[in-house]
């Protein structure tokens, strides 16, 4: 599903964020991207989303090049992958319903689709009652239900969330991961970069490491740290 | 595909609104600089207007000369004689004046002749009607000049030569060959003018020889009498008036024909041509005075080529920069939008939109500044001065409405579209 292959990214600015990354994920898997700030975890998903270019190695998401992509295919790779931020990005001046749906009516979807598949998720999120609310009118952990809504709401086969739970308690952030988890078992691949120990530690996923660059460790059912990985 | 133009339409008009003061501030300047395109361009199209009315109207008169001319190269010496001289000493006199006329360059010495005042008068004479001699005699001798008859190497250098003749000492007068007819006339011996039967014949050449030129509308020679123009000139005078008049010969005004050309841009060469057939005074016409318009209509031209560029230039940077302002406005929006997927043209349609309906409206805005304006003017001008207004033919807003509205619209729309997506393309990195 998503392959990294020996990949570099050295910023305009001469920085090198990453010194030749390898991992595989698997298809269905749910994937804990860990490590401290600047580590690379960032730069990671900036190049799943072709947002960044690599400069060295190869990328594959869904069997796409994504290094070989041009410019006019990136939307169209772009809607194959459901996004979520740590400050969740919703539009103030749309209710939640319309968040969602506006999603759909970027990628040309129908009318009749969009009335169909729009409460579909709400409700998948648990926030089918307050489809009419505007953001401002919501907590912290249902604006990312928002979030989360909208970027599964036309299906993509990744879910990558970029430190969803950051700016929520631990509490809503569980409930968060039970929807991300969710998610991941109705077959969407999900990779989450966190700095949340408690998380990792509780999910037992898959954790991959990166730290100055370079993958220092990639294991199965692992922990935030080395010690919870014994 | 509909819904997509749809939301870029109400996108484009929310982002209008939003922006308020930018919005307004740059409507006004792009309505402006359409405004100031648009006066040169009611001044192209009233010069445009008039030359094309004046081409229409344009017509060359071709006066017919009744004047006798004659075909006649030779230049005459004339060396009077003194009534002191003696036959002996008048011919010394002749043979050192022939001498110093062999001296002068340019001068054919193989064609120098004596030729005695009675024989040239008679040589003059012979190329004459019956008709236009029978009022003219020979003068008894003595009233005119013996001369030297001779001709010339190159004509070109005439006047040169002839100044050189005429410095001869002895030497009163040199003339050449219409001059010396002209002058035959003046002293009586010589008719001036044509008789009728060669008049006709000249007017039918005439008028053959115009038919024959290639620039000429054959299907519309028309012909002018001078006797009835000069008449109807004197039947518009007051008795007053007419006391100046009284005396002068009734054909004063030469009769002419009038001629229309296919193409104005010949007339230098088809005018020249016209002076140029024999029998023909003189040849008039207004070519100047399209002459000037052309020259005006070429300025204005040069001019609003530079003021449209300037103030689309102005008209480009106020557009861009209040797209500019909308980009920066809905940022977060465009950063979403690229997230899920949205294609460049569809993020960047609202903004296209934005600037082409800044640049229709403007146009539109500018379009009714114009007719108030030319309106205005146009009543001004015809209350102040009405024979004006009538002759020049200034245009009216209804003729010309349709085109000015159609050339703000496209360049108001061609400004906003290219001043937004020149904002698009800087500052929304998709």
């Amino acid at each position: 599903m998503i392959t990294f292959e020996n990949v570099s990214k050295i910023y305009d600015n001469g920085y090198g964020a990453l010194k030749g990354v390898s991992f595989h994920i698997a298809k269905g898997e749910f994937v804990f991207l860990v490590g401290s700030s600047a580590a690379g975890k960032s730069t990671i998903i900036k190049l799943m989303m072709k947002e960044e270019s690599a400069t060295g190695g190869s990328i594959f998401i869904n069997d796409i090049d994504v290094n070989a992509l041009r410019h006019r295919e990136i939307p169209y790779f772009r809607r194959t992958l459901g996004v979520v931020f740590q400050d969740f990005r919703l539009l103030p001046n749309k209710n939640v319903q319309e968040n969602v749906a506006y999603a759909m009516e970027i990628v040309g979807a129908s009318n009749k689709e969009i009335r169909k598949n729009v409460p579909l998720v709400l409700s998948q999120v648990g926030l089918s009652a307050k489809a009419k609310m505007y953001p401002h009118q919501l907590s912290g952990g249902e604006q990312q239900r928002v979030a989360i809504a909208r970027a599964i709401v036309n299906n993509p086969v990744v879910l990558i969330a970029d430190e969803p739970t950051g700016n929520l308690d631990p509490e809503t952030a569980h409930e968060i991961m039970a929807i991300m988890e969710e998610i991941n078992k109705r077959g969407t691949t999900v990779v989450m970069a966190t700095h949340a120990e408690n998380i990792v530690n509780d999910m037992k996923k898959r954790v991959i490491v990166v730290e100055r660059g370079i993958i220092t460790r990639d294991e199965n059912e692992g922990g935030y740290g080395y010690v919870q990985s014994n | 595909m509909f819904r997509a133009i749809r939301r870029a339409f109400t996108e484009g008009v929310s982002g209008m609104a939003k922006n308020g003061l930018m919005t307004v501030t740059s409507l006004l300047v792009v309505t402006a600089c359409i405004f100031v395109f648009g006066v040169f361009l009611m001044c192209i199209f009233n010069i445009n207007h008039m030359t094309s009315k004046m081409a229409n109207d344009y017509q060359v008169d071709v006066y017919v000369s009744r004047d006798i001319t004659v075909d006649d190269d030779s230049i005459s010496v004339f060396v009077p004689r003194d009534f002191s001289l003696d036959d002996a000493a008048y011919q010394e006199k002749l043979n050192s004046v022939e001498t110093l006329i062999m001296g002068v360059p340019n001068v054919d010495v193989s064609s120098i002749a004596f030729v005695s005042a009675k024989t040239k008068l008679e040589s003059f004479l012979a190329t004459l009607s019956d008709e236009e001699k029978n009022d003219y005699q020979v003068p008894s001798d003595g009233v005119i000049a013996d001369s030297f008859s001779l001709k010339l190497e190159d004509y070109d250098a005439k006047i040169e030569t002839l100044r050189h003749l005429g410095e001869i000492n002895g030497v009163q007068e040199v003339l050449d060959g219409k001059e010396t007819y002209a002058y035959f006339a003046s002293l009586g011996s010589l008719p001036t003018t044509v008789s009728t039967a060669r008049y006709d014949e000249i007017k039918e050449s005439i008028r053959a020889e115009i038919a024959k030129l290639d620039n000429v509308d054959t299907e519309d020679i028309g012909f002018i009498d001078g006797k009835e123009k000069f008449a109807s000139f004197k039947e518009g005078l007051s008795e007053e008036e007419l006391k100046d008049f009284e005396g002068l010969p009734e054909d004063l005004v030469p009769d002419a024909y009038t001629v229309k050309l296919k193409d104005l841009s010949l007339a230098d060469d088809t005018i020249a041509k016209l002076e140029a057939l024999p029998h023909v005074e003189s040849v008039e016409n207004s070519r100047d005075l399209i002459a000037v318009i052309d020259n005006l209509k070429d300025i204005v031209q040069k001019i609003s080529i530079w003021i449209i560029v300037a103030f689309a230039l102005v008209s480009l940077f106020i557009i861009s920069n209040t797209i500019k302002l909308t980009v920066h406005n809905r940022r977060k929006e465009i950063n979403i939008m690229k997230y899920v997927g949205a294609t460049d043209s569809y993020i960047r349609g609202p903004f296209i939109t934005e600037g082409i309906m800044i640049g229709l409206l403007s146009a539109v805005l500018a379009f009714f500044v114009s007719q108030w304006t030319y309106e205005g003017l146009m009543s001004a001008i015809s209350s102040s001065a009405s024979a004006i207004s009538a002759n020049i033919g200034l245009m009216k807003f209804s003729d010309i409405w349709a085109r000015l509205l159609g050339s703000y619209l496209v360049l108001g729309g061609v400004i906003g579209a290219f001043g937004s997506s020149i904002s698009v393309r800087r500052y929304l990195h998709v």
